[in-house]
């Protein structure tokens, strides 16, 4: 019997990190480690799949190490991060792991949800830039919500923006379900512009953005 | 003084064997069984070994048996062997369509050899077979047709398959992947309230994987589905005509925000058959890197 990936739920403390294995990809090196663990403190979501290998009874991480870092290191951890695991179905069971259906992870999602966004900075921001900045989220969220300018996603409503004391961080949450259509290009738009014109942006969400 | 011929005195261990160990009746009984050494059922059998093994490797082991020194026992001329030559030319063909398949979910090694051995063998046989083509056009035979055969092969298949790429997320595309099929329901649910969307409702797809990774790039940012993946699927062509002239499915229609980049787009309508008759994986990408 051949090996098989499979979803599986882990403990991210329970990881070994063997640096002979690791094969880190692109999306982990768009991390910006700090601004990811603030993230995921905050959002409570890991947005990455990481990939383990099973050796000896041990998990052995392959890809996806700063996502793993970020969980454990989270203000409260993370218990549990759904994994992708290259092992033999047998051994995944000899290992007591707990394979995870996609389909049922998908449905046991709330069809609406509470969606934390953070941007940081390269710098601290006056006054008037975070005015400026607070100024064209709400705005796209508008534009996102009235009915001639629906760019899709459901967006339902917004609580208020906060910075952090140092002023160079914003985070922002939305009442919203998964997406499928302009919004998220208008959004990196909105970004592009805030990045090009009020302040560099060093993360969107603890990754370095790319915008088109 | 050693037998040029028989250095470790091997001809003579034979002959022991066969006439004070095996028995002269014995030997010649097996002789009988294998056949006449020119025409019998094991001469043909190895004929058509050689003609296969000559064919897949481009004429390699051809050479390999001269240098050898023991190329006499091939009849090139025989019908085995131009059996082996159409049978190796079957494989050869085959080689090259799974070389031009999605990569599959295990042994990427095989698909990789795989690969390996189109490239090289149509970069060998296609440059073999041109030249002997342009220099020496009267002597151009079945041989120097068979370097063109992988590249066939790979040709067929992107010709006869269409390939799309969907932008999406990590558990999206494993899903799809897992069941072979896109989920309508969580497509409506994603889409409701979407009147933006440019072609309407329905299963959105491009043949670009630069711009199924830009969006994926997007989704994996924003969303909490474990990230970004590109899901990948594969259509007959013909499917793909009927889809777009039964069900309205649309080819290469700009991507309104997204300058320079084209999306296809098959109704909910149609969504049911292009499933059943496209295969899905999972594309595996390198994300691009930021420049810090």
């Amino acid at each position: 019997m051949g090996t098989a990936n499979s979803l599986v739920r882990v403990d991210p403390r329970t990881v070994i990190v063997d640096h002979s294995l690791l094969k880190p990809t692109g999306w982990d090196q768009r991390v910006v480690p700090d601004d990811l663990r603030q993230y995921v403190s905050r959002s409570r979501l890991v947005p990455g799949t990481p990939v383990l290998r099973l050796r000896r009874g041990q998990l052995f991480v392959v890809s996806g190490l700063p996502f793993l870092a970020a969980a454990r290191d989270a203000v409260p951890p993370l218990s549990e991060v759904v994994c992708e695991v290259v092992a033999k179905p047998h051994e995944l069971q000899q290992a007591n792991l707990r394979v995870v259906r996609v389909s049922s992870l998908l449905d046991d999602m709330p069809p609406v949800y509470r969606a934390t966004n953070m941007l940081f900075f390269r710098r601290a921001l006056n006054a008037q830039e975070q005015k400026a900045v607070e100024g064209m989220i709400v705005a796209f969220f508008q534009e996102a919500t009235s009915p001639e300018w629906n760019y899709g996603g459901q967006y339902r409503w917004m609580e208020n923006p906060e910075w952090n004391e140092a002023h160079d961080m914003i985070t922002w949450t939305w009442w919203k379900s998964d997406t499928e259509g302009h919004d998220l290009l208008r959004l990196c738009q909105v970004l592009r512009e805030v990045d090009t014109h009020i302040a560099p942006i060093r993360s969107c969400n603890g990754f370095v953005p790319l915008f088109p | 003084m050693p037998n040029r011929l028989d250095p470790l005195g091997l001809f003579d261990f034979w002959d022991w064997l066969a006439n004070n160990v095996i028995g002269t009746d014995n030997v010649r009984s097996w002789d009988n069984v294998l056949g006449h050494h020119r025409t019998g059922w094991f001469a043909q059998t190895s004929n058509f070994a050689a003609g296969m093994g000559d064919t897949l490797s481009f004429g390699a082991t051809s050479y390999i048996r001269q240098g050898l020194g023991y190329d006499d026992v091939v009849d090139y001329h025989s019908t085995a062997y131009f059996g082996g030559q159409v049978v190796g030319t079957g494989y050869s063909f085959v080689l090259g369509w799974y070389a031009a398949a999605p990569v599959p979910a295990s042994g990427v090694w095989a698909y990789r050899i795989t690969q390996g051995y189109t490239v090289a063998g149509s970069v060998y046989g296609v440059g073999h077979s041109s030249y002997v083509l342009a220099t020496d056009p009267q002597n151009f035979g079945f041989t120097d047709v068979l370097g063109f055969i992988p590249l066939a092969g790979y040709g067929s298949r992107r010709l006869l398959y269409i390939r799309f790429y969907r932008g999406s997320t990590a558990y999206d595309v494993v899903e799809t992947v897992q069941n072979q099929a896109v989920s309508i329901e969580r497509l409506i649910a994603r889409q409701s309230n979407a009147p933006t969307l440019d072609l309407g409702p329905g299963l959105y797809l491009t043949r670009s994987r630069q711009t199924a990774k830009s969006l994926a790039d997007k989704q994996g940012a924003f969303g909490r589905q474990g990230g970004p993946a590109v899901l990948g699927a594969e259509i007959n062509r013909f499917r793909w005509w009927w889809l777009r002239w039964h069900y309205g499915a649309r080819g290469n229609v700009p991507i309104s925000r997204m300058p320079g980049h084209y999306q296809d787009h098959v109704p909910y309508e149609g969504i049911n058959y292009f499933n059943r008759y496209a295969y899905f994986w999972q594309e595996r990408i390198r994300w691009a890197q930021p420049i810090r």
